[in-house]
């Protein structure tokens, strides 16, 4: 079953290397010929990558979110179903060229073999399954939030200066990257506040209260902080437009070190 | 197959002479119909528009030229010296080529405008339904059409405003999005404002105020665009919920400011404006432009970004041209493939003659065999006709696949006598 699932990973690994074909020949040769077929691979990536990811779970009895490899294959097909539902909802492929990259190199490390699985770890646990699983989905979202507003603000710069280069002509109009941002801004908070509710429920179950110390955690809600100032920001004063694109940066550069700190192991885990 | 263009256009021809030629639909289809029974023409297609007159025909036992000009000089009382200056042909490769680019609005006055496509459609329609387009022209006009969508598929080039005021409109979608919902103030009710207002009236605006010095102006332009007149003096107030503001006033100096401007914003809880100014001397402050979510456009920035959907087009049509010129080949080799079948069929047809009447001739002498001999010598010459046939067939399939053969279908059409 695992060599099974293996397989299936690089068949969708190959699947999404289309996508980052696509990503590369509409940057260098300026032409979105190859977008449909890239994206019809990127979805069935995706469907291989799910199988593959049931099949590793069952095998292994657990959610597969145990080690580095499985965090980074996890977070790819995360990033996939958020980019996939936000093609869906509003049919701007440029969002493409930077998302079909970051999943390519995604799963390319979750392809790379895995670590040895240490005993006992605590995340079989299902709670703690579902607070790793909401996170990623959460932050995959907020990834989404990210890419708008870097859009946004080349965009931006390009009607400000009245005189339009190619971002011009390829990018979304700014109301929409505005749309597409709150929208996916408004998933990613709902899902990790759910996540944060998850895991700290079940810590103060399992620990008491000593684990809130722990720097890691500390940094999970600094970027939940961030994330509701932004909700609570737009709708009280209307912080939009390129400061919110500041704003969403900031908060997933914040995002993202969390994840890259938290895909090892929370420190207290190894106490 | 051999297809030839006849015709002139805004190219060639000033428009004294494309006005004087430019039939209306009905003569369009009498012509073309005149073309394929007065002259020894196959099909015909006549597209007749205010930038060219063009004949599609296609002539296989003739030189489809020399019909054109005898038709032209007869019926139209074209001269020589006129078809020789305002005309121009184009025949085989040339004449698909020109095809594909006019229905690609590549040939246009104004390369990738959209009419140009439903022109070449209706011209197609009425020359089926005239009844003089019905075998590989009406195949070739088809993939004409085919041509023209991929070009818009695959290239930008029908996408930017290259005119003033669609600019305003183009620029307004690619800052709220959609059209659809949004108020519009005019300030000045002039003819630019007029003009401005049929602009974005087409483009699905759901509010249109209009205010003016002179009020009764307002209120006639508000009329004619289902808008409301308002005040002068609701100016700020207005600012505050409108998202495109177009000034046209005959103000001296700026009726807006930065500092107000500031305040706006401020007030909008930063929901973007859109500040078209298209007053001489201008109306609104450019350092607004500076400003957080509010953009700011005078009449020299419309042209600017004008000039620049203007070379955007050409670096389009650049793409599009290749298409165009990938689609002849694909067009040209379905067409050689199409010559070939038939003349295997012939080929074998006139080697399966020869076999029976050979047969028949020696019929005599051969009515001694057995059945098992009788199917031996049937096998036999069936074997080698076939043997026969093999080389001859498998060169023309070959020159079929490769364009830059021509002629060696008609040498073995010859050389087996098929056209006897």
């Amino acid at each position: 079953m695992e060599a099974w699932s293996a397989v299936l990973l690089w068949a969708a690994l190959a699947l999404y290397s289309f996508g980052l074909a696509h990503a590369l020949y509409s940057v260098i040769k300026q032409s979105h010929k190859i977008f449909l077929p890239a994206l019809y691979a990127f979805g069935a990536g995706a469907a291989a990558h799910f199988v593959s990811m049931v099949m590793l779970g069952t095998a292994q009895a657990r959610c597969p979110v145990q080690t580095l490899q499985q965090m980074a294959s996890m977070t790819a097909f995360s990033i996939t179903v958020v980019f996939l539902a936000a093609y869906w909802r509003f049919k701007y492929e440029s969002l493409a060229v930077f998302v079909f990259p970051i999943v390519f190199v995604l799963t390319l490390v979750g392809s790379l073999g895995d670590s040895p699985l240490a005993v006992d770890r605590s995340l079989n646990r299902w709670w703690l399954s579902v607070h790793v699983v909401l996170f990623l989905f959460g932050y995959a979202a907020l990834f989404l939030t990210c890419v708008a507003g870097v859009m946004y603000i080349i965009q931006e710069r390009e009607l400000k200066s009245k005189k339009p280069r190619a971002f011009y002509y390829r990018l979304p109009p700014l109301g929409k990257l505005d749309e597409i941002g709150y929208q996916a801004l408004a998933v990613g908070f709902v899902l990790v506040t759910l996540g944060l509710i998850a895991a700290s429920v079940w810590a103060f179950a399992e620990w008491g209260a000593n684990w809130i110390v722990d720097p890691t955690i500390a940094l999970a809600f600094l970027t939940w902080a961030i994330y509701l100032a932004m909700v609570f920001s737009r709708l009280a004063v209307g912080w939009r437009g390129r400061k919110g694109a500041y704003f969403s940066i900031a908060g997933f550069g914040c995002a993202a070190l969390t994840w890259v700190i938290n895909s090892g192991m929370h420190s207290f885990m190894s106490r | 197959m051999s297809v030839l263009v006849f015709g002139l256009s805004h190219k060639t021809a000033p428009v004294e002479v494309r006005e004087r030629l430019a039939f209306p639909d009905e003569q369009a289809c009498v012509v073309a119909q005149e073309l394929t029974r007065q002259s020894a023409l196959n099909e015909a297609m006549v597209l007749s528009t205010c930038n060219r007159v063009e004949f599609l025909v296609r002539g296989e036992e003739c030189d489809p030229r020399d019909e054109i000009l005898a038709y032209l000089r007869e019926s139209l009382e074209t001269t020589p010296a006129q078809a020789e200056e305002f005309f121009y042909s184009h025949a085989g490769r040339g004449a698909i080529r020109h095809l594909f680019r006019v229905a690609s609005s590549l040939d246009s006055m104004v390369i990738g405008e959209p009419q140009i496509l439903g022109q070449v459609k209706d011209a197609y329609q009425r020359a089926k339904d005239a009844g003089t387009l019905f075998g590989p022209l009406d195949q070739l006009v088809s993939s004409a059409f085919r041509v023209a969508r991929r070009v818009r598929n695959e290239t930008g080039i029908g996408e930017m405003a290259i005119s003033i005021s669609y600019v305003a409109v183009e620029l307004a979608k690619k800052i709220f999005g959609e059209m659809e919902g949004l108020s519009v103030l005019l300030i000045g009710a002039g003819e630019m404002a007029e003009n401005a207002a049929l602009h974005l009236q087409n483009s699905g605006i759901s509010k249109l105020y209009v205010m003016n010095r002179t009020h009764e102006r307002a209120a006639a332009l508000a009329e004619r665009f289902n808008g409301s007149a308002v005040q002068f003096d609701r100016l700020l107030e207005l600012l505050q919920h409108v998202d495109i503001v177009i000034a046209s006033t005959g103000a001296p100096g700026y009726i807006l400011s930065k500092d107000t401007a500031r305040g706006v914003i401020a007030s909008r809880k930063n929901k973007p404006i859109f500040l078209v100014d298209i007053a001489v001397p201008r109306d609104i402050d450019p350092e607004i432009n500076a400003v957080d979510n509010m953009f700011v456009y005078d009449i020299d920035d419309l042209e600017q970004v004008a000039e620049a959907n203007l070379r955007q087009r050409r670096h389009e049509a650049e793409i599009a041209e290749r298409i165009v010129d990938d689609e002849v080949e694909k067009m040209l080799q379905r067409f050689r493939t199409h010559e070939v079948s038939p003349t295997i069929v012939s080929l074998n047809r006139k080697l399966e003659t020869i076999r029976q009447s050979e047969l028949e001739r020696f019929r005599g002498k051969l009515s001694g065999l057995t059945h098992e001999q009788e199917e031996a010598v049937e096998a036999l010459t069936r074997g080698m006709m076939n043997k026969v046939a093999h080389r001859p067939i498998v060169e023309m399939k070959r020159s079929a696949a490769d364009p830059k053969e021509s002629g060696s279908i008609d040498r073995i059409r010859r050389a087996f006598g098929l056209d006897d």
